[in-house]
């Protein structure tokens, strides 16, 4: 029946305007929640995970196996060259750090606080985490003699020290022994996050020797991808160039921030939660609006099959019908739920006004301000999800339809 | 040619209520006849039977040459299609569509292509005097305008037989000889034969033949003996017996 039918389901949807644009409304509503909150949490997740590759892991870790759980200073890689042979030779890794890790008590003649020491070659480490940027008052590591030291805002206050001062670091040396070594403030970062109260930056020559370690010796070799898609097969090469004798472990940062990445699981199974409720919302408008409908309309079926219209015919109508309804409501919720996010992308979307504190996970700041971005696979997932709820709400008038008679359809008022 | 055939036809509704009791009759090709009787005497009932929108609880019904009994559901509906026009008492048209729309309707269930389907359905508008009105939705037809759409959506595709409940009913009385006049004028130049169903004494003058029915019988059948034209305003009309009007015409 061609473009026919179409134009006389469109135009049997409006019959009722003010009930065709409340479910229209309903539908659009929802699907402009869930695209909305799809899009913001992708945009926020991808934030999370960005904030931790460029201040924490990189995209991969290396170490000796075991280290990146158990964390002891004895477990580190004796001789790293083979390591950063191989990785130099890898033209899908951007940057390298190596990192000596200490764990120890640093002390000013004011206070005291238990820290983490992060020995580095702060030109390596530039490369690799953004603390540089962070970097509030004085300047950043450099790879001088004096034993400079760069701490976090949090802590420096705790301390009561500023840059200049003098504070001391205490620690336990693989060995057994005592490290303690005086060290000169030459800067303070600042990233809002719980690095700022537990961590400082020293020469790794300066970590070794607080530690006793050996002159090659690292804890940690962070490693920066040029494209994250690239990291299966850096690991997967990396594994077989080291296997399990070798006594270096990889791993990549999925593997490293595992808490992380269980909050942005039980994130996502959240939405899925969400986005169930709002279906089942929708579905009973589409219903409850379709139903009304054929009610309304049973005289006229019978008059159809009277002159001609094949059941099927008829209910191929009413199908369409709810259809194109739902057609109707998807492409507002879309236009309105992409229009949003662009705004956001644009604008960025502050979660201030909701939480008093800024939220940390495993040492990672959880930014308020969040830059959601347009993901077309979100409005397709959605807008598919409404159409076949449509389908499957389908079934009530299709019931209906397939029961009438037109005899008795034609005696309905 | 017979086009409708109701051997022996019963139709009970529980086993109380019965509509039709043993009722048969042929209607040939051409004729224009019309169902008389009070309400509740089964007229509605032999028209819905005929038309294949209900079956007998026993007993044939035959349209064109077709036994209504042993078909199924979408066999019926599509001989309703193809060779049945339908004519109800409260015009019944789509309420979204204009009037040349629900012409259409009709042509669209047959496929017609969208260009020869306006085409047909607007001339089908002009043949019942609604030329220049196809473009209104029936609020805004009187209900004598929306009888006559009502007539070119049953005509437009050129039915054997057009099915008629109770036309007039819900006229004025010059509204319902015009549109009589129309029925009788298509049934001449078209060849369409007339099935009605009525009480309307206007209807009854204008009929070839007269089936009365009370209590589910056929009390009385008779064919007109005046020409057809002089009928509408005829205040008396001479009828015979169907049975010695054919034995007159064949001899």
């Amino acid at each position: 029946m061609d473009f026919f039918v179409l134009k006389l389901c469109w135009k049997n949807i409006w019959r009722n305007k003010r009930r065709t644009i409340l479910t229209v409304n309903a539908i659009g509503f929802g699907v402009m929640a869930l695209v909305g909150i799809y899009n913001y949490y992708d945009g926020f997740h991808e934030q999370v995970i960005h904030n931790v590759i460029r201040y924490q892991s990189g995209h991969l870790v290396v170490g000796a196996p075991g280290y990146q759980t158990r964390n002891l200073p004895s477990m580190y890689i004796k001789s790293p060259a083979k390591v950063e042979s191989w990785l130099s030779h890898r033209p899908e890794v951007k940057a390298v750090s190596e990192r000596v890790i200490v764990q120890g008590l640093v002390s000013s003649a004011q206070g005291s606080a238990n820290i983490l020491f992060m020995g580095i070659e702060p030109k390596q480490e530039r490369r690799v985490t953004r603390f540089a940027a962070n970097i509030v008052k004085g300047k950043y590591l450099e790879a001088e003699k004096g034993k400079p030291i760069v701490l976090g805002k949090a802590l420096s206050k705790l301390l009561k020290v500023d840059v200049g001062s003098k504070v001391v670091a205490l620690t336990q040396g693989v060995d057994g022994s005592i490290g303690n070594e005086l060290f000169r403030v030459v800067g303070i970062f600042e990233t809002q996050s719980d690095a700022d109260k537990s961590l400082a930056f020293i020469n790794i020559g300066d970590a070794r020797s607080l530690l006793s370690l050996p002159p090659q010796a690292v804890h940690q070799v962070s490693i920066v991808l040029r494209e994250e898609t690239e990291l299966d097969k850096v690991y997967a090469d990396f594994q077989s160039a080291f296997p399990k004798g070798s006594h270096i472990q990889i791993m990549t940062w999925q593997q490293v921030q595992r808490p992380l990445m269980a909050m942005i699981e039980l994130n996502k199974s959240a939405n899925r939660l969400l986005m169930i409720i709002i279906l089942f919302v929708a579905a009973m408008g589409i219903a409850n609006s379709i139903l009304m409908s054929i009610m309304e309309r049973t005289r006229e079926f019978g008059v159809m099959m009277a002159i001609g219209t094949l059941k099927a015919e008829v209910i191929q109508m009413v199908v369409v019908e709810t259809m194109l309804l739902s057609t109707v409501g998807v492409l507002l919720g879309n236009f309105l739920g992409i229009a949003i996010t662009m705004y956001f992308n644009k604008h960025g979307f502050d979660l201030r006004w909701l939480t008093s504190q800024s939220i940390v996970v495993q040492g990672t700041i959880i930014q308020t301000i969040s830059y959601p971005s347009v993901r077309w696979q979100n409005s397709f997932m959605i807008t598919t999800c409404i159409m076949t709820l449509s389908l499957l709400v389908s079934v009530i008038p299709i019931r209906h339809i397939s029961k009438l008679r037109a005899v008795e359809a034609l005696r309905a008022h | 040619m017979e086009v409708i055939s109701f051997k022996a036809v019963t139709k009970d509704y529980g086993a109380s209520a019965t509509a039709l009791k043993e009722v048969s009759f042929n209607i040939k090709q051409g004729e224009f006849t019309a169902l008389a009787g009070p309400s509740g005497s089964g007229k509605s009932t032999i028209l819905n039977l005929a038309a294949g929108l209900d079956i007998p609880s026993t007993g044939k019904v035959l349209l064109l040459d077709k036994d209504l009994t042993k078909m199924d559901g979408n066999a019926l509906t599509l001989l309703r299609r193809n060779s049945v026009g339908f004519v109800f008492q409260a015009y019944n048209l789509f309420p979204v569509l204009t009037a040349v729309e629900n012409v259409e309707y009709q042509l669209a269930l047959k496929g017609v292509p969208p260009q020869k389907r306006k085409r047909l359905a607007e001339a089908a508008l002009e043949e019942v005097g609604m030329k220049g009105l196809g473009k209104r939705f029936p609020a805004q037809l009187s209900g004598g305008q929306q009888q006559r759409v009502a007539i070119a959506r049953a005509i437009v595709s050129e039915p054997k037989i057009v099915f008629a409940d109770e036309p007039t009913a819900n006229l004025d009385s010059t509204t319902a000889e015009r549109l009589l006049l129309l029925f009788r004028t298509l049934n001449e130049t078209k060849k369409i034969t007339f099935l009605f169903s009525s009480h309307d004494p206007m209807v009854l003058r204008i009929a070839d033949r007269i089936l009365e029915i009370s209590d589910g019988r056929i009390k009385s059948d008779s064919v007109r003996q005046i020409p057809v034209t002089e009928a509408p305003g005829a205040t008396s009309i001479v009828r015979v017996p169907a049975a010695l009007h054919s034995s007159r015409r064949a001899a």
